[in-house]
């Protein structure tokens, strides 16, 4: 059972790493691959904290938030400046390079991580507990983003995204927007990260590799971009079916390639049955 | 009601308007014509911010705005139709309309939709089209709707950018009506066309552009009657 809860936390956590990333990608139109580095930030920032002050622990989760999002804007309103594709790029400068300084500063410690950050919560609701956290935040993070995408600010997020010459000759900012959405996705990101990090009572610079937006990538894809409830299924799909498989005790010299192959035949299967993922509606047939 | 001198504008090294002078009275259809690649495009983005300008100013009403960003152009009730229409195709024609009227909205809801309902009466093809995405719409729906986009915000300065573009020559005749109407109701306009006969047929003041330069400039029937006019823009 603590092993099920377990996967069901990192599945809440990633739902609502999907989820922002979402907002920012899928919505905001914004390409970044520096997902993961927001969700370090939140991480490391809410684990020092535990460590080294007795501030408590939601105020130290924000903390994380407040600081991925301070971040992002620094990223988002340097880059923005020139052009969205520079934003890719920079982010990605940006991913590498922040993950390469906490692998080797002192105070993060290093290739080998934080340890000993401490555990709020003791005994044997422990893991209940945080699933029930974790499940909430993720209910809300979703609902949150639903809310923003399908009210009148939502509609101008699409306008500006599908067409920003037009959204500015109407009078309307689309550098502010495009600075906010990215740090309200950030920031839900780095609130993950302090979760994240209050759980596992441990975190390393590995767990925060650039690939990790990839993995986010694809289940944002796959549950459909752009939809408020794709990032959810596209979460649940790719990180259940690969530990599902796990209680067939394969040995893991067979475990680990088969769930790579699992992964990659959903990606395909979903490229050519469902081009605008599980929750996406196909426009080409809309329109025709 | 609007003076340009000297205007420059350039994208890197390659220099789009070389120093040009405009004016447009208030009131009045003020048109450029030109061939692709004369600055039309350029002279319209200047003015509404979307261009980098590098020498010259622009004034609106006595202020200077040539530095001012895009998004605040708006406001001092200058509107740009952009050139292909640019409408938000995946939403309504409703919504592309609240779009239009963004300054209003969470001010005044009621207002906003007041002014949705006025462009449906200008337009009554759009109230029948209301729901529908705006990228299912005619050509001559579409250029309707980015122009009833443009009036949301009740500009008092209009800029359109080669409305009749795709258009059957019907439909043109309509876009053309309804451009009169809009100046009969008190609106200066500055309109860039390809279409020159029909531009000129109804401009006050026109101006010819070439590689960034004004070469011509006169009344509308002035210009239509020129030699050099007829034979490079009206096929004569």
């Amino acid at each position: 059972m603590e092993y099920l809860a377990t996967v069901a936390i990192l599945i809440a956590l990633y739902v609502i790493l999907a989820a922002s990333y979402n907002l920012v990608i899928g919505y905001g139109g914004l390409a970044t691959v520096a997902h993961p580095i927001f969700f370090a930030i939140g991480a490391y920032t809410a684990g020092l904290l535990a460590i080294h002050t007795d501030l408590p622990p939601v105020l130290n989760v924000l903390l994380g938030a407040v600081a991925a999002m301070a971040a992002s804007v620094t990223l988002a309103a340097s880059s923005l400046r020139v052009s969205g594709d520079y934003l890719l790029i920079a982010s990605l400068g940006f991913q590498l390079g922040l993950l390469q300084l906490i692998r080797n500063l002192e105070l993060t410690g290093g290739p080998g991580g934080l340890s000993n950050i401490p555990s709020t919560i003791v005994g044997a609701a422990r893991t209940p507990i945080f699933l029930a956290i974790t499940i909430g935040l993720a209910i809300a993070s979703v609902l949150a983003i639903r809310a923003i995408v399908q009210g009148p600010y939502g509609r101008a997020i699409t306008a500006m995204r599908d067409e920003e010459l037009a959204f500015t000759a109407l009078g309307r900012n689309a550098m502010t927007m495009k600075i906010v959405i990215f740090a309200i996705g950030c920031g839900i990101a780095g609130v993950a990260g302090g979760i994240y990090a209050y759980y596992f009572q441990y975190i390393s610079p590995d767990q925060f590799e650039v690939l990790q937006s990839a993995q986010i990538l694809t289940m944002v894809v796959l549950g459909g971009m752009g939809t408020a409830y794709g990032p959810v299924v596209g979460a649940l799909l790719l990180l259940a079916i690969p530990q599902a498989i796990t209680f067939l005790h394969l040995p893991p010299s067979i475990m680990a390639p088969t769930q790579g192959i699992i992964f990659t035949t959903l990606v395909l299967i979903f490229l050519f049955v469902r081009p605008a993922g599980i929750m996406g509606v196909d426009s080409s047939k809309v329109r025709s | 009601m609007l003076q340009i001198r000297g205007l420059k504008v350039a994208y890197g090294h390659i220099q789009a308007l070389h120093g040009i002078d405009l004016d447009a009275k208030a009131g009045e259809i003020t048109a450029i014509i030109g061939s692709n690649g004369a600055g039309k495009t350029s002279t319209l983005m200047a003015i509404s911010g979307l261009a980098p300008i590098t020498g010259g100013e622009i004034k609106f009403e006595g202020q200077t705005i040539s530095a001012i960003p895009a998004h605040a152009i708006t406001r001092l009730g200058i509107t740009h139709i952009l050139e292909g229409r640019q409408l938000f195709a995946d939403q309504s024609v409703e919504d592309n309309l609240i779009l239009g009227g963004y300054s209003r909205i969470g001010k005044d809801k009621a207002a906003v939709m007041a002014a949705v309902e006025r462009e449906m009466d200008r337009f009554p093809i759009l109230r029948q089209r209301r729901k529908q995405q705006a990228g299912t719409l005619s050509g001559g729906e579409q250029q309707m709707l980015a122009m009833s986009r443009g009036l949301m915000s009740e500009p008092k300065f209009l800029l359109m950018d080669e409305p009749s573009m795709g258009l059957a020559p019907l439909i043109v005749q309509e876009i053309a009506r309804t451009i009169r109407m809009l100046k009969d109701s008190g609106r200066a306009i500055l309109l860039v066309e390809q279409m020159a006969a029909v531009a000129l047929g109804l401009a006050d003041r026109a101006y010819v552009l070439e590689s960034g330069k004004v070469t011509i400039t006169g009344t509308g029937a002035e210009l239509a009657r020129d030699p050099e006019v007829k034979r490079a823009y009206l096929g004569g």
